[in-house]
Parts: structure tokens; C-alpha cells; sequence
């Protein structure tokens, strides 16, 4: 162990400090990193005494898995960049570098060891985004280091603490710290202000908007998986968790529906998804490595989503979801692979999302809190607000005819990479099979349901000032119409049901006609209106249910 | 050569290099030759020195005997002994950056410079050496006369004022605080001398009033520490040539302050009878409260400075404080973070005035925004920069992490959480006002001006700013050889 916590960041620091020129090697680089985690990964499962191969949908060894998620996804980004036209090899050295100390962290045996890799990722995050073109770069470099470092100091303080009171720095793979004493709840602050705690969570949302688009990919990944690794590790099972997961989830549930620009949506929604897992985290009596599934299909996806937002943003020059609306064809590669994602994020049936969101669901069910359950499906619409359906809404041209797909050669490279990672999502889906009852689909469908409500209030109230809101609604309203008419003419052939529906239309815009003349009421209050009223008895409904 | 006799060659000989340098003012070349072989002859006789007493032969010797209490007296004891392998030390680097600096700059009175430069060095080892308070007053009373024409080396105005400040402070805070709080303690106590466990638990019946005037008059007495309110004397001296800045007013002078105040703290008062004395009255260990209020008001003004050498005084200001903190927290901990971190900040505070005076030589920039990408311009001198100033926020892989680390155990064993806190947002303004240097040196393009001279280099000053940078990183690699020293 201690002989990899060496190698592995030396290897990184030499490969930065040459800065390799050449795309080729740089390539065989990042597969020999890819290959020799998995290498790693095998002989440790044979010395430790276990003969097997740890297989992705087995998730027992949590150490592994996390490892081998680590590697794939490192492997994955680094083909897709050295894919793009442009490469910044500078930015690259120092991207292996903070692979490798994030790699440090989820080998750490020992706090000082932890807290050496926990600071060096801290600084190579710093000086990735301090490669981007950004005017506000050194200013979210700043930030960023700064706030890493407040984390870094508390979990010093504690660590001391730690060591005074045990007289040993180590601690093994499963030790569950108990939150009654300063110096455990400093090493908790220290891991979640990585894990974005909202008052210190703007390193994360200005770092990962503000660096190069290429940087991103591997931003998001590895600084707070890192983190709630090290989370699963010290604090699983502690209660307060809880209330700190649904803290951080409703706050980046809030913030992402203010947001206009593509990657400060996905960072929003990136803190909001580390809330639900922090719950999960509560939820956890052992160490098991359980919720690592749910943040092995989250990081893939996110993966896919920031290689999009990459690709859109070296060809557009621009991240703004208004100023880039309709860019993608639906009927695209891209628009299928959003659309894929988009799938996964309201956890539709047959998509991992589906797979770990009942996972979810059933861990948090064994904590016998009874409103716990509405809180989660309620953050579940959440990620299905953002990702599910805001985005795609405005990047994909639904009403586009043309059938071509754009097909250069940096494009098919990168449509390969998305490729895999939807088939490494399969696997997911697969191990989840036994997931697929009615219940189960139908609660999928209640947080889709909840989305749309909360994406319209959204779209209705928060969005206005990039958009009027007529256009919003007009547009809205065409395409429900036609939604709900194709839908309805799909399901029934007949004639009078047809007819049904043309009334249906007119009807409506008759009456919403009428009512803009006659009122001064703006429509978007009649709207709101509805759809509070809708959720309202919606939630009422259920809770008589029960 | 017993130890005692090393240990008074040890002081003396810098006093050679005084009267070299006055001696040679015209012939520099022999004259920075023998300094330098002074100081390295310095530093070797040291090392013997400490070898001597790490197997076991103890150093006691009087000089100037005038009656019972009244002498010179000098002996050896462990932190002395590596406070004294760490000045020659860095003596040497200093002598071969201050060849640079002096040469590039073209400075005038060489000669004076060198000689008081000298002396300063003899004074500070004076002070580590010495065995009781009067011997200790005296040599802290020289080393503020011996500094004086080093800080007033530029004759101007500014330094005028500046001197006004320096000399009013020092000498008035130990001639109203430090030597009357020396006479009382020889009246109530009738001894001087550093005695293991302190002179007030031999004593019974004594005055709580008493104890607590004496206390407020060794703190505040000692200026030297860098206490507020009794600090502005080191801002002030920043008007002095950067090797000054360097070496006196960031490792000589102030360690040998924090050097009285732990001996004063330890061996006069003495921590069991202090930690008794403190919670008489609160469980909170409350005399913790002037560091700490020096260590944020310090960090909150190192903020605001744009002038490079006083950010780094006041900066000085605030590391200063976590040593006098370490001590104060009176366990055993704390003083192992307390003598670890003079040696992690000597180090890394030395390698940023380095950094400062090469800045202020070649570029000709002293201004905090004036220094856009002058890390591409001077490489070395801001990756040792960078280090130093890692090791300044107390980051892994640098001496400031260990010294940290330490403190914070102290401050778990004395059971005073709350000053955790103190040290947590005293970390992030140290990198509130360290990183936006490196940042704008690394990353903002150099303004390039129509009639710009290409920058020089000066090989002595990269020198000593590489090996000085690398032993701020060999702190944290050597840390357990040094704590298994200072535990022993």
C-alpha cells in the first residue's frame, strides 16, 4: 500500500514536470494508468485473500470498486480530449497528476497520508483552473484553493485529535466515527466542505464552470468521489447525515433552476446528487460499498453530459442554454445520447437511474423515517428537473426534419467513447433486472410527473428574464399539444377520438385566448397557481394514502 | 576543547568578523572572504558542539563576576544548542546571498554593514547561550543597539522615521517592562537563573497581584515576540536592506525574543506552577488570548499591504504569535511545536525576504502589483517563493505542516478547542494573502516596456534561495529526527 502511495504520485509529478508534447504517448499514458489500476485492482483481491474477480455489478469490495470506477472514467475522459482538435498538454500533465492523488486519497491508510494526497489534489485542482482562458480564472483559482484549504486545516485539526486520543494515526477500511466530540465533527466539516457544503460550495460551481471545458470532465469526477469515499469510510450510519444530505440537496436543487449556463447547471446538479447520496451514506449500517453503484452510474452519466457540453462549447464558443437552444438534432447522435441521459436522470425504467434510484429507496427505507421517503422522491424530481428535462429542452431541436447526423472525425471518436460508456450503464440495468416491478415504475414515473411540475414553475418564474415569458409559454403549450395529441392519436386509430382531440386543442386555446384578453392577470400566475394546487393535492393524496 | 570553551568561541568569533570588516572597508574581496569563512568555521564548531552535548557533557561558565547575582553567566542546553546550529546555518546562506544583494545593488558603506551584520550574529548567539535573565537582558538590549545602523543603513527620511520607531519601541518597552520586571523578580525571588520547573514553586505565600504584574511585564517587556500592541517596530524596520530583513528581522532577532519568552515561561515561572496559577481563576486558559489576537489582527493586516516586505513583517507578526501560542498552551506538545516551528518558519521566512530582495535588485519592484508574471521572468526565485509560502499556510511536504500539526496537538492536550479555531481561520487568511502573489507572478504577463533592460541574474542570491527552499522541504521529510531531538 504504502509502496503505491509513493509511486503513484511521483510517476505524476515527473510526467507534469515534462509536460509531454507528444499526443501519442500522452494516449498510451492515460490506457497504461487505466490498465495498471485494474492490475492493481487484481492483484489485491488475490493477496487479500479473495480469489475472485471483483465484477462491476458486484460492488462488496467498495476499496475496488471505487478504483476501478476511478480508472475507467480517468481512461474514458482522456481518450475523449485527446480526441478534440485542440489539446492543452500542459493542462493534461497536471490532469494525471490530480488522478493520481485522488487515487492517494482512496489508498490512504493513515490520516497524515490521507491529508498529504487530500492537499496535492487540492493544489493540482487549483492549477487546472488556472489553464483556462477564463478573465475570472485566478479569482475561482483563488476561491477554490482557499476554501480546499479551510477543508484541508479542519481535518488536520481533527486529525490531531484523532491521533492524541487513540495514539495511532491509522484507522481501517470500516471505522464508523461517532459525532460527539470537536474534533470528529472538525474532520467531518473538513470532508464535506469537499463534498460542497452550501455555504463553501461555490469552489465547486465557479471551479467547474470556469476551467477549460476538457478540464471539467475530469474535475467533476474526482474531488468529491474522492471525498465521499473517505465519507463512507470515517461516518457511515451517522444520523445527522441526513439532515446534511438533504441541506445540500435542496440547495443545489434551488440554485441549478437559477442557473442559465450549461456546466453551472450540471455543477448544481452534481451538489445536488452528492445530497442524496450523503443521505444514503446515513442510511448505511456497514461499510459495504452499496451506494458505490449509485455514484458509479452518477459519475458516468455526468461524464457523458460534460463531453456534450465540452463538445457544444469548443463549437459554439458560448455555454449559455438560451444562446445555444436547439443545437443539438434530435435525431442526432448527440440528441440520442442526451436524450439517454436524460432517461437516466428521471431514472426511467431500463437505465441505471431506474436501477439505483430503487436501490436508494430501499436502503433509506430501512431507517424506519417515515417522511424521509417524500423527501427523497422529491430531490429525485430534482435530478430530474435539471438533467432530465431543462436540458434537454432547450439544446435539443425537436422539430428539426433533417435525418443527417454530423459526422466528422473528431465527432465519431468522441461518439465511439459516449458509445462505451452508455454500454458500461448496460451492465447496471442488467444486475438491476429484479428491480422491474409495476411499484417500482410507476414511482419513476411519479418523480417524472413532479419534474415537469417543477421545471414548468421554474421555467414560468426564474427564467424570465432571459426569455419572455410568452414565448416560453406559447412554446410549452405547442409542444404539450403536440405531444399529448400525437400520443392520444397513437393510442386510439378511431376517428371520434381524433376529433376528441382537435376540440381538445382548440378548446384550450380559446380559453387561454379569452383569458388573456379579459384578465390582467398574467397567464403565468394562472399557472402557478395550477400547478401548486396540483402538487398540493398530489402530496395529500399520497399521505392519506399511507 | 571542553564545551565551555567552545561555546565562548562559538560567541566570539562573529566579533572577529566585526573587527575584520571595520579593518578592510576598501578590500571587499578578502574582507566577504573571511566573513564567510567565519561563518562557516562558526557553523562547524557548532555542530562539534552539539555533538559534544548530545553525548552527555553539560557546558556551565560565569565571566564578569561582580557578586552572587550580578555576572555573565552562559550554559548549554538543548534548544539552545539547535538554535545555535540553525543561525550559523543560515548565517552562512545569508553571507552568501547578502555577497550578492550588496554587489548588485551597489550599495555604499560595505565595510559597516558587514561589521554590524557581524555583530548582530555575535549578540543573537549571546542570547541563546546565556544562563540567567541579567545576561540575557544585556545581550537583548546589544542586539537592538547592533541592528540600529543596519536598519538605518539608507540614510533618508523615511528611515529616519522608521529608526525613531524601532529604537523607541524596543528599548522603551525592556526599559519600562523587561527591566523592572527583572529587578522584581530578583527582589521577591532573590535569583536569576534558569532553573528547571522555575523559581516561583521554591517559593511560598507570593502575591497572585505580583504574579500577574510580572507576567503582563515579561509579555509586553519582551517585544521582540512581535506582540500586539508592542509590534509596529517590525514593519518599521523593514526600511533596512533586504539581508537584514532576511536574516535578522525574520530568524535573529524575533526567534531570539519568542527565545527569552519561552525561557521565561518555562525556566523563570515555570509551567506547572503557571498552569496552577491560570486556572486560580478561569478554566480557560486565558493569557492564549493575546497570540490569538495577534495571530488574526496580524493576518488581517498582512492583507491589506501592497509593499512585499511589510506583508511579509506582517506576516512575521502573526507566525511569531503561534510560537509564543505553542508556549503558552503549557504542555509538552505545545513546546515541541513551539521550538519545531522557529525552526520551520527561520527557514521559510528567510527564503521570502530572499525572494523579496532579488525581486527589488534585478526587476527593481518592491510593490505587491507591480509583480505580474515576474515568475516567468525569475523562475527560481518564485518556485522558492511558492514553497516558502506553502510552508508559511502549513501545507503537506513543507516544515510549516509539522509545526502545525504539533500546535494543534498541544492545543487538543491542553484542552483548549477553542484556540483550534484561531488556527483554522489563521490559515485561510494565510492563503488569502500568499496565493494572489503567487498567482499574479505565474499567471499575468510581464508588461513589457519600450526601453526594458534585460533582467540579470545574480548566481550567489539563487544559491541561497534554492538551499534554503529545499530545507523548508527536508523539515517535513527529517520531521521525526527532529521531534525524536526535541522529545528526548
Amino acid at each position: 500500500m504504502v509502496l503505491i502511495n509513493l509511486i503513484l504520485p511521483l510517476l505524476a509529478i515527473a510526467i507534469g514536470l515534462l509536460t509531454l508534447k507528444n499526443k501519442k504517448h500522452l494516449f498510451l499514458l492515460a490506457m497504461a494508468s487505466g490498465i495498471i489500476t485494474v492490475i492493481f485492482m487484481i492483484s489485491y483481491t488475490i493477496t487479500d485473500g479473495y480469489s475472485s474477480l471483483v465484477f462491476l455489478s458486484e460492488f462488496i469490495y467498495p476499496l475496488y470498486s471505487m478504483m476501478l470506477l476511478f480508472g475507467i472514467s480517468f481512461m474514458l475522459g482522456m481518450a475523449f480530449v485527446l480526441s478534440q482538435n485542440k489539446t492543452n498538454y500542459r493542462e493534461l500533465g497536471i490532469i494525471v497528476g490530480y488522478f493520481a492523488f485522488t487515487m492517494g486519497i482512496l489508498f490512504a491508510e493513515n490520516f497524515i497520508t490521507l491529508i498529504i494526497y487530500w492537499e496535492l489534489a487540492s493544489v493540482s485542482g487549483t492549477l487546472i483552473i488556472l489553464q483556462s482562458n477564463s478573465e475570472r480564472k485566478k479569482y475561482v483559482a483563488l476561491k477554490y484553493f482557499v476554501i480546499h484549504s479551510l477543508g484541508g486545516v479542519m481535518l488536520i485539526a481533527g486529525a490531531t485529535d484523532f491521533v492524541r486520543i487513540l495514539h495511532t494515526e491509522d484507522f481501517p477500511l470500516d471505522y464508523a466515527l461517532n459525532i460527539n466530540n470537536i474534533g470528529n465533527i472538525l474532520i467531518l466539516g473538513g470532508i464535506l466542505i469537499n463534498l460542497a457544503l452550501p455555504p463553501f460550495s461555490s469552489w465547486l460551481v465557479d471551479g467547474y464552470s470556469e476551467c477549460s471545458p476538457n478540464a471539467s470532465i475530469f474535475l467533476s469526477i474526482f474531488t468529491t468521489k474522492s471525498a465521499l469515499f473517505v465519507l463512507f469510510r470515517l461516518f457511515h450510519g451517522a444520523e445527522i447525515l441526513i439532515y446534511v444530505g438533504i441541506f445540500i440537496a435542496v440547495y443545489g436543487l434551488i440554485f441549478s433552476l437559477f442557473e442559465s449556463s450549461l456546466r453551472r447547471i450540471l455543477a448544481m446538479s452534481i451538489i445536488h446528487q452528492l445530497g442524496i447520496i450523503i443521505i444514503g451514506v446515513a442510511a448505511m449500517k456497514s461499510f459495504d460499498g452499496f451506494l458505490i453503484t449509485y455514484v458509479a452510474v452518477s459519475v458516468l452519466y455526468k461524464l457523458i453530459l460534460f463531453m456534450l457540453a465540452a463538445i457544444l462549447i469548443n463549437k459554439y464558443r458560448t455555454d449559455n442554454i438560451y444562446t445555444l437552444r436547439n443545437s443539438i438534432n434530435l435525431k442526432s447522435f448527440l440528441g440520442v445520447a442526451l436524450l439517454l441521459c436524460s432517461f437516466q436522470a428521471v431514472g426511467l425504467p431500463l437505465t441505471g437511474g431506474f436501477v439505483v434510484k430503487t436501490y436508494l429507496v430501499d436502503v433509506v427505507g430501512s431507517l424506519d423515517i417515515s417522511w424521509l421517503y417524500y423527501v427523497i422522491i422529491i430531490l429525485f424530481a430534482g435530478v430530474a428537473v435539471n438533467i432530465g428535462i431543462k436540458v434537454p429542452y432547450y439544446l435539443i431541436n425537436f422539430k428539426s426534419t433533417s435525418h443527417k447526423i454530423i459526422m466528422d472525425n473528431n465527432f465519431a471518436k468522441s461518439a465511439t467513447i459516449i458509445t462505451t460508456i452508455v454500454l458500461l450503464e448496460a451492465i447496471f440495468v442488467l444486475h438491476g433486472i429484479q428491480y422491474f416491478s409495476l411499484g417500482y415504475i410507476l414511482h419513476s414515473l411519479e418523480v417524472l410527473a413532479f419534474g415537469m411540475a417543477m421545471f414548468i414553475l421554474s421555467a414560468l418564474f426564474i427564467n424570465k428574464r432571459e426569455e419572455k415569458w410568452q414565448v416560453q409559454f406559447n412554446s410549452f403549450k405547442d409542444s404539450s399539444l403536440k405531444i399529448s395529441s400525437t400520443v392520444l392519436q397513437g393510442l386510439t386509430s378511431e376517428k371520434p377520438m381524433a376529433n376528441v382531440v382537435n376540440y381538445y386543442g382548440l378548446w384550450l386555446n380559446k380559453v387561454s385566448s379569452l383569458i388573456k384578453i379579459t384578465t390582467n392577470l398574467s397567464m403565468r400566475y394562472m399557472i402557478t397557481f395550477i400547478m401548486i394546487f396540483t402538487i398540493l393535492l398530489y402530496l395529500a393524496l399520497r399521505f392519506h394514502q399511507f | 576543547m571542553t564545551l565551555n570553551h567552545l561555546i565562548l568561541t562559538i560567541v566570539l568569533l562573529p566579533v572577529l568578523g566585526f573587527i575584520i570588516s571595520l579593518r578592510l572597508k576598501k578590500q571587499p574581496n578578502i574582507r566577504e572572504g573571511l566573513n564567510l569563512g567565519i561563518a562557516i568555521l562558526n557553523f562547524l564548531l557548532s555542530l562539534v558542539a552539539y555533538n559534544k552535548f548530545a553525548n552527555g557533557e553539560v557546558a556551565y561558565f560565569q565571566i564578569i563576576v561582580v557578586n552572587s547575582y550580578l555576572y555573565l553567566g552562559f550554559y548549554s542546553e538543548k534548544i539552545t544548542m539547535i538554535f545555535a546550529v540553525m543561525v550559523n546555518f543560515l548565517w552562512i546562506i545569508s553571507m552568501v546571498y547578502t555577497i550578492g544583494y550588496m554587489r548588485g545593488n551597489n550599495e555604499k558603506h560595505q565595510g559597516r554593514f558587514f561589521a554590524f551584520y557581524c555583530l548582530s550574529i555575535a549578540f543573537t548567539l549571546g542570547v541563546a547561550f546565556s544562563s540567567n535573565l541579567l545576561t540575557t537582558f544585556l545581550f537583548y538590549e546589544s542586539l537592538t543597539l547592533a541592528t540600529f545602523p543596519l536598519v538605518a543603513h539608507k540614510i533618508n527620511a523615511e528611515s529616519r522615521h522608521n529608526v525613531k520607531v524601532y529604537l523607541s519601541i524596543l528599548i522603551g518597552t525592556s526599559l519600562v517592562l523587561f527591566l523592572p520586571a527583572i529587578i522584581i523578580t530578583l527582589i521577591y525571588l532573590g535569583s536569576l537563573d534558569y532553573t528547571l520547573g522555575g523559581l516561583f514553586i521554591r517559593q511560598e505565600n507570593i502575591n497572585i497581584y505580583m504574579v500577574f504584574l510580572l507576567l503582563f511585564m515579561f509579555t509586553f517587556g519582551v517585544a521582540k515576540t512581535g506582540i500586539m500592541p508592542v509590534h509596529k517596530w517590525l514593519p518599521a524596520a523593514m526600511v533596512a536592506p533586504t539581508p537584514v530583513s532576511a536574516l535578522l528581522h525574520a530568524v535573529a532577532v524575533v526567534k531570539s525574543g519568542v527565545f527569552v519568552f519561552i525561557k521565561i515561561i518555562i525556566y523563570i515561572f515555570g509551567i506547572d506552577y503557571l498552569s496552577a496559577f491560570i486556572h486560580m481563576m478561569f478554566s480557560v486558559n486565558w493569557l492564549l488570548v493575546i497570540p490569538c489576537i495577534t495571530i488574526i489582527l496580524a493576518s488581517l493586516v498582512a492583507l491589506y499591504q501592497d509593499n512585499l516586505k511589510k506583508m511579509l513583517a506582517y506576516s512575521t507578526i502573526a507566525q511569531l504569535s503561534y510560537m509564543v501560542l505553542g508556549v503558552l498552551l503549557l504542555s509538552n506538545a505545545g513546546i515541541i511545536s513551539s521550538v519545531f516551528n522557529i525552526l520551520a518558519h527561520a527557514f521559510a521566512k528567510i527564503t521570502l525576504f530572499f525572494a523579496a530582495g532579488s525581486i527589488y535588485v534585478i526587476a527593481h519592484k518592491d510593490k505587491i502589483s507591480q509583480l505580474s508574471g515576474i515568475g516567468r521572468k525569475m523562475p527560481i526565485t518564485m518556485v522558492a517563493f511558492s514553497i516558502a509560502a506553502l510552508s508559511m499556510i502549513g501545507f503537506p511536504l513543507t516544515g510549516g505542516f509539522i509545526g502545525k500539526w504539533f500546535l494543534l496537538e498541544g492545543i487538543w492536550e491542553s484542552q483548549q478547542s477553542w484556540v483550534v479555531f484561531v488556527i483554522i481561520i489563521s490559515t485561510v487568511l494565510n492563503a488569502l494573502y500568499f496565493l494572489p502573489v503567487i498567482f499574479k507572478a505565474f499567471f499575468e504577463k510581464y508588461p513589457t516596456e519600450p526601453n526594458e533592460h534585460a533582467l540579470k541574474k545574480s548566481l550567489p542570491m539563487d544559491i541561497a534561495m534554492t538551499m534554503t527552499a529545499i530545507c523548508v522541504l527536508m523539515l517535513f521529510i527529517l520531521s521525526d529526527s527532529f521531534i525524536n531531538i526535541l522529545t528526548k
